[in-house]
């Protein structure tokens, strides 16, 4: 049986967002399922938050949606990545390793 | 953030639109969901629960959703508006009385704002009139000779230290126009004086400003037709002309644009206009519009005494100024080159003042020193604005309570929806939402009602032009107020209804019955309000006594059945013999008049404001100072101001300047020194006739009904204006139509100025206490009122809500009338609580009608316990009609109940 998996630390799950979109645009369910996928289901996107934050970014303006067919002819709403999008990726992306290291230098110390 | 808007801005307006893309997006999601898990063979039915429990609830996950749009809190502003309106239609009764009772409350502060607003806080209505300012002088000594006049005193002289005058010559108006140290424009005006006008038809009173011909240059206001005066209108030989006011050009004339050119006569001169002032300019001071302006020059041509431009008239003190400021002159810097003008011209040139007199001039701001009404009508304001606002109080207090008895009924509603998640704030925030509505409501009713208000108002003040035409102003003043009084009275039941709710929301049983704290709160609401109440009484008790008092001043004659008016002859270029004519004829005709018993007339109507004195030297006797009265034949008769000694004049004495005089018993008491003062001499200087005192008369009031008694001295009346007096059997208005037709008669061309009765003239001139007292009154039986309506609501609602107590207490053997007297008894101790808070604060907040009281102290105490008396009656009702219906509780019913 795998490890149960871990619950996201605040503020991470818009971070995860961004670089699952990093390589083409996305509908919300795509989204939550490339990001089990990537941390072979270790992570678990609480699916009721997903939708909330994906709005929540596209009011801030680092996503864009449309409305397009998927493969199997069904209407869905994509998710894309702006360009101020890909700044903040760059940036928290940056500071996310960051803090990683410095609280695993911490936990090395001793 | 461009994006942020435009995604709000979306969700408002397109709200429909985005609803469907949200269900859209989540029924794609479910789809996709579903179809995985039935991919790895789980049935239908248990993938679709699957993919539902992923998600925590679609619906929850759709209102985050919303709220990560922004959306929620304007859609929820407008869903709460929704709700109240719906709560508000659910209870019209209740909807109805909180809305009348902010409206009063509101509707009271619009309308004494505006008139504060009018005599007080708004400015000049002329361009930049901080620049505009008004010169005053003073000095240790009076000017040799002197001749001094003016309309109205400026400066709100306070007493202490000579007296700030603001007339000038017109010599010292030319010196100032030729030196621009300091001001770019400089003008002078005097009056508004009554001129007798005539277009086509009959003649009226115009109020007149006379003024220099760079007047309207100065202050820069434009005219809205034709041109205004330029300095070559105001010369010599320039031709009389006239500039109209808008409000004149449009009542008069019919706003007819051929006006311009046109002549009109001023005290039968001719005059053409040239222009009509813009509509916002009425003149320089509160309620002293003008209906016309006319250059100093034109003046010259109406032959009135007071007006003079000879270069030699240096003692001639006429003209107030009004100079605009260069930029960068200071006001210290401009007294002091002013002070230097002056003592140049005062001492240097003309010598009217002695060097060592410290002659100096004062500047303030033409809005400060043209005071106009505001002296008179400012504090009267500010009481009834503290007044007002008491009012306000109570009305918040009042609603405060109402919304908190009813957030009590809707306990358990709003407990159910605490109990199935709905936030607290979100709550408060439609408690207060409703609040909110209501009292913008009534804001609005309070301004439709104000606007009824201010015009029985200003129709108090008829003699006086006060425009209280509601603008941008007052409209905010009162929104801002509505929407104070909807936080006030709603923040406190938001805040106890829900409070009540959390804790007790297990049990919705217990959630209806109110906690203790609310009832406290209740009581204490009302408690505030009897002691606000009490205030207000107290205040309106003594302003209503003081008008009494002044009514039943013994002023010394009958004043009733008198009919008044006044003529001017001389101003229509009559010569003296022919006005002795008139006013012989006038008396013949007028007394012939059925019902008239006595006709005389005087240089002045008695306690008409107006009255002259002078000193004298009282030969063998000391310096006086004297209230003078010129009076015709018959007058004491028709006044019934009886004879004491000695006798009246004699008709030679009228025909010829005879130097006699009567006197007033205080004359005799004063002057007098214990003797007869028959026989004896009073003369203005050694030079100046001496007058015979040959008769005593019965002490009258004069000038006000306020004033005490002075001595007073009564010389035969020669030629000049008059002031008739008519004594009738009847009631004196109803003969004023057939002396307005012999009026007709005899001087069509004489208009005729006041025509009121004797009693109407002294109302007149006790009109700001007659104001207070009634508008005083008014607001104190609407305090009372309203804190009897809380003081009821309060114990209906709990009578109601204890039946059941009240019930089972019966039926175990209490007696009806014991169960009465709790409730009355409560009712005692509520408003005796609010009498220990009034009655203390009664006798301080009554200090500040000191000034306007008479013939009673602010501490009166037959006052203030007639108000307790009265609050313990009135409440005493308002506390009976509940314990009545206490005592009748049916124990049965009362049980069945629940």
């Amino acid at each position: 049986m795998p490890d149960k998996p871990i619950d996201l630390p605040q503020g991470t799950l818009d971070l995860l967002i961004l670089k699952a979109l990093a390589l083409e645009p996305m509908h919300g369910w795509a989204i939550s399922e490339r990001i089990q996928q990537i941390s072979s289901e270790a992570v678990q996107v609480q699916q009721g938050s997903l939708y909330p934050a994906l709005h929540r970014l596209e009011r801030r303006g680092w996503l864009r949606a449309h409305w397009a067919t998927t493969a199997s002819n069904r209407r869905a709403k994509y998710y894309e990545l702006t360009a101020a999008g890909r700044k903040q990726l760059t940036a928290e992306t940056k500071s996310w390793r960051r803090l990683a290291a410095a609280v695993a230098s911490i936990l090395d110390a001793v | 953030m461009f994006s942020d808007l435009i995604c709000r801005l979306r969700a408002i307006i397109r709200r429909r639109a985005v609803e469907q893309e949200l269900e859209d997006e989540f029924a794609f999601h479910l789809e996709q969901e579903t179809a995985k898990h039935i991919s790895r063979g789980i049935s239908a039915p248990e993938a679709s629960r699957r993919a539902r429990l992923a998600l925590q609830g679609p619906e929850q996950a759709k209102e985050n959703c919303r709220d990560a749009r922004g959306v929620a809190f304007c859609d929820s502003a407008i869903q709460d508006v929704r709700y109240a309106m719906r709560q508000m239609r659910r209870a019209p009764a209740f909807t109805l009385a909180a809305v009348l009772i902010i409206a009063l409350g509101i509707g009271a502060n619009t309308a004494i704002f505006s008139l504060l607003d009018v005599v007080v806080l708004r400015t000049l209505p002329v361009r930049d009139p901080g620049h505009l300012i008004v010169p005053a002088w003073h000095a240790k000594a009076t000017p040799h000779p002197f001749d001094y006049s003016d309309f109205e005193s400026c400066f709100s002289n306070t007493g202490a230290g000579p007296e700030d005058k603001c007339s000038f010559s017109y010599p010292f108006l030319t010196m100032l126009e030729s030196n621009h140290e300091i001001f770019s424009d400089v003008t002078a005006f005097a009056g508004p004086m009554q001129l007798s006008m005539s277009a086509d038809g009959a003649a009226t009173i115009a109020d007149s400003l006379v003024v220099s011909g760079s007047f309207f240059q100065t202050l820069a206001t434009k005219p809205a037709l034709g041109r205004t005066f330029s300095r070559q209108d105001d010369s010599a030989d320039a031709a009389a002309t006239v500039v109209l006011s808008h409000a004149l050009w449009r009542k008069d004339f019919g706003s007819d644009p051929k006006v311009i050119g046109s002549t009109i006569r001023l005290n039968t001169v001719p005059f053409s206009v040239i222009g009509v002032a813009e509509p916002s300019f009425k003149g320089l001071s509160p309620g002293r519009d003008c209906a016309l302006w006319i250059p100093i020059h034109a003046v010259d041509k109406l032959g009135i005494s007071w007006v003079s431009t000879r270069p030699g008239d240096d003692h001639h003190f006429w003209l107030k100024i009004v100079g605009r400021l260069q930029p960068g002159v200071t006001t210290a810097r401009a007294k002091a080159v002013l002070t230097a003008l002056a003592r140049d011209e005062m001492v240097e040139r003309t010598k009217v003042l002695p060097r060592d007199s410290d002659l100096t001039v004062d500047v303030a701001s033409a809005d400060h020193a043209l005071t106009g009404i505001r002296d008179m009508l400012a504090r009267p304001l500010y009481i009834l604005m503290g007044g007002v606002g008491l009012i306000l109080f109570i009305t918040c207090a009042n609603v405060a309570g109402l919304m908190t008895a009813r957030s009590a009924a809707r306990q358990r509603e709003i407990a159910i929806r605490l109990t199935v998640g709905a936030g607290r704030p979100r709550i408060m925030r439609q408690l207060l939402t409703e609040s909110i509505l209501l009292a913008l409501l009534g804001g609005l009713m309070g301004f439709v009602f104000a606007q009824v208000g201010i015009r029985s108002l200003t129709a108090i003040f008829w003699w006086v032009h006060l425009d209280a035409e509601p603008d941008w102003q007052i409209l905010l003043f009162t929104a801002a107020i509505s929407l104070g009084a909807g936080l006030c009275f709603g923040v406190v039941p938001a805040v106890f209804g829900t409070k009540d709710g959390t804790q007790e929301r297990a049990t919705l049983y217990h959630a209806m019955s109110p906690s203790a704290r609310r009832q406290w709160f209740s009581r204490s609401l009302i408690v505030a309000q009897v002691a606000v109440a009490t205030v207000m009484l107290a205040g309106s008790g003594l302003l209503v006594r003081t008008l009494i008092n002044l009514k039943n001043v013994s002023l010394g004659f009958n004043a009733q059945n008198l009919l008044l008016f006044g003529i001017d002859p001389a101003s229509q270029h009559y010569q003296e013999a022919q006005i002795r004519t008139l006013y012989r004829n006038l008396r013949q005709r007028m007394a012939a008049l059925p019902g008239v018993t006595a006709v005389t007339y005087s240089s002045d109507a008695l306690l008409s404001s107006s009255s002259s004195s002078s000193g004298y030297q009282l030969e063998g006797g000391p310096h006086i100072h004297v209230n003078l009265l010129d009076v015709g034949p018959n007058f004491f008769e028709t006044m019934d101001i009886p004879m004491l000694s000695g006798r009246g004049f004699t008709p030679a004495e009228f025909a010829a300047k005879r130097p006699v005089a009567l006197v007033n018993k205080t004359f005799a008491r004063k002057y007098g020194s214990g003797r007869n003062p028959l026989g004896l001499h009073f003369s203005e200087s050694a030079k100046s006739p001496r007058y015979e005192i040959v008769g005593v008369v019965s002490d009258a009031k004069y000038s006000s009904v306020r004033a005490e008694i002075e001595p007073t001295a009564y010389f035969p009346f020669q030629a000049g204006a008059a002031h008739f007096e008519i004594r009738s059997e009847r009631n004196a208005s109803a003969i004023a139509p057939e002396v307005s037709k012999i009026l007709h008669d005899l001087a069509p061309d004489v208009p005729v100025m006041n025509m009121l009765t004797q009693t109407e003239q002294i109302d007149d001139t006790l009109v700001i206490e007659r104001l207070l007292a009634r508008i005083s009154a008014a607001f104190g039986v609407l305090a009372l009122t309203l804190a009897c309506i809380g003081l009821y609501g309060l114990l209906s609602y709990d009578v109601t809500r204890r039946t059941r107590e009240i019930g089972i207490r019966m039926a175990v053997g209490a007696m009806p009338y014991r169960l009465k007297l709790g409730v009355l008894g409560e009712t005692f101790v509520i408003v005796i609580l609010g009498l220990a808070f009034g009655i203390p604060a009664a006798t301080f907040s009554t200090r500040a009608l000191a000034a306007m009281l008479y013939g009673i102290g602010t501490n009166d105490a037959a006052t203030f316990s007639g108000i307790a008396v009265v609050l313990l009656i009135v409440s005493g009702i308002a506390g009976y009609l509940p314990a009545r219906r206490a005592a009748l509780v049916d124990p049965m019913v009362a049980l069945r109940s629940e």
